[in-house]
């Protein structure tokens, strides 16, 4: 009788397991969440693309890049005395041109050999200086 | 007669170059032009099996090369249209078996007798891609709203730019999905063209009948009332000089609202 039972309470515990299982994925919000959960996924792929396309354009490898961020940290910094980690060098794009985008914090002026009547600027300000060399491809 | 020759280009395999190809072809051939279509794919050919014309091929381009045939000879006739005929790549050699100048040559001789010189280029910017546009004055760029076809339909465009000899090229758009855009999930027809900032000849939205068409070895503009076929058959006539929309695909379809709205509305305009 036990094992009958057993067998009966099992076949039962299937079918509410069975209908359970089909009532939630008629429920299912699966579908509703995809489309709503779902940014605007088409402009992550449009600014990547602009990202990548302007690398592409410009021909310029990573390795140049980096040697032209070096030659230029070496030439500002006969000038003025920058933060060499904080140089940020990237390329941005408007309607047809690259720019070349430099944000440079300057920690101070140098105290030029030539001009040595200047006032040192006091320590610690952080100025921005940006450059932006244009030039269409 | 001197005829247009078109190169059919896309950097990337498999946004459908072969497929736009046989369309464009057939769909001129239909509007009365006469078509050479040439398969510069050497050692992976498929516009024999989109046209259906698998079984029907002697010679090849390269026969043709190495004096094996004369080039009628090689020119296979279309099954439906006399006005059509394919030239097929060979698919035992590979692609330093053709140089440029003799797909110029190819090329300047086919446009004396054919209206539009279609050739289909292989994937890829390497020899392949350089002995298709060789001989091309015109080219169509087939791309996809995807991130990797259209950085390589960019890069593409680059080298068209510093062909001489290529004077204008234009943009399909293969593969739309109009729900995915409206739902802003895909780049719509205008984020591509103003990325590559490339003028738009076509757009194509994706259609399972083109499945269909290629199981059949018949290009989907012989199939009546597909999406696809209607796009390709338009592209058809934009290039033979007629001004045909290009419909909107980004526009949200009109709701259960504005369809009711707009069949009480039409008659009450129309009087």
């Amino acid at each position: 009788m036990k094992l009958l039972d057993r067998k009966i309470t099992d076949k039962i515990n299937d079918m509410i397991t069975d209908i359970v299982a089909t009532c939630s994925r008629i429920l299912s919000t699966e579908a509703k969440v995809d489309e709503t959960a779902s940014y605007d996924s088409k402009d992550d792929a449009k600014n990547r693309l602009k990202l990548v396309l302007m690398h592409d354009r410009s021909q310029l490898t990573p390795c140049q890049m980096e040697q032209m961020r070096e030659e230029l940290l070496d030439v500002i910094s006969r000038y003025v005395e920058i933060d060499r980690e904080a140089l940020d060098l990237c390329l941005e794009s408007e309607t047809n041109t690259i720019a070349l985008v430099a944000n440079i914090p300057i920690l101070r002026a140098k105290k030029l050999e030539q001009d040595e009547t200047q006032e040192p600027e006091p320590e610690n300000t952080v100025e921005v200086m940006e450059a932006e060399v244009e030039s269409s491809f | 007669m001197s005829g247009r020759v078109i190169v059919i280009t896309s950097g990337k395999g498999g946004v459908g170059k072969t497929t736009s190809t046989a369309n464009i072809g057939t769909a001129l051939a239909k509007n009365g032009a006469k078509v050479a279509m040439v398969d510069t794919d050497i050692g992976l050919r498929n516009l024999d099996l989109l046209m259906g014309l698998e079984n029907r091929i002697v010679y090849t381009l390269v026969d043709y090369l190495n004096e094996k045939c004369k080039l009628h000879q090689a020119l296979v006739k279309d099954k439906k249209n006399p006005n059509l005929a394919l030239l097929a790549a060979a698919q035992t050699s590979d692609k330093t078996a053709v140089s440029p100048e003799q797909m110029k040559d190819i090329c300047n001789k086919l446009k004396e007798d054919f209206d539009f010189v279609l050739v289909d280029c292989p994937a890829g910017i390497e020899q392949g891609f350089q002995n298709a546009i060789a001989g091309a004055n015109e080219a169509i760029i087939v791309t996809t709203p995807e991130m990797a076809a259209v950085r390589d339909a960019d890069r593409i465009i680059g080298l068209l730019e510093a062909s001489e000899e290529i004077l204008n090229y234009k943009l399909v758009l293969n593969r739309v999905r109009p729900k995915m855009i409206q739902a802003n999930n895909m780049l719509s027809v205008n984020d591509v063209t103003d990325i590559l900032s490339v003028k738009l000849l076509g757009v194509i939205p994706e259609d399972e009948n083109i499945i269909i068409s290629t199981n059949k070895g018949e290009p989907i503009v012989n199939m009546e009332n597909t999406k696809a076929g209607t796009a390709y058959n338009n592209i058809a006539k934009r290039i033979l000089g007629e001004e045909v929309d290009i419909p909107d695909f980004e526009a949200p379809p009109p709701t259960f609202v504005e369809r009711i709205k707009n069949l009480f509305l039409t008659p009450a305009c129309s009087k």
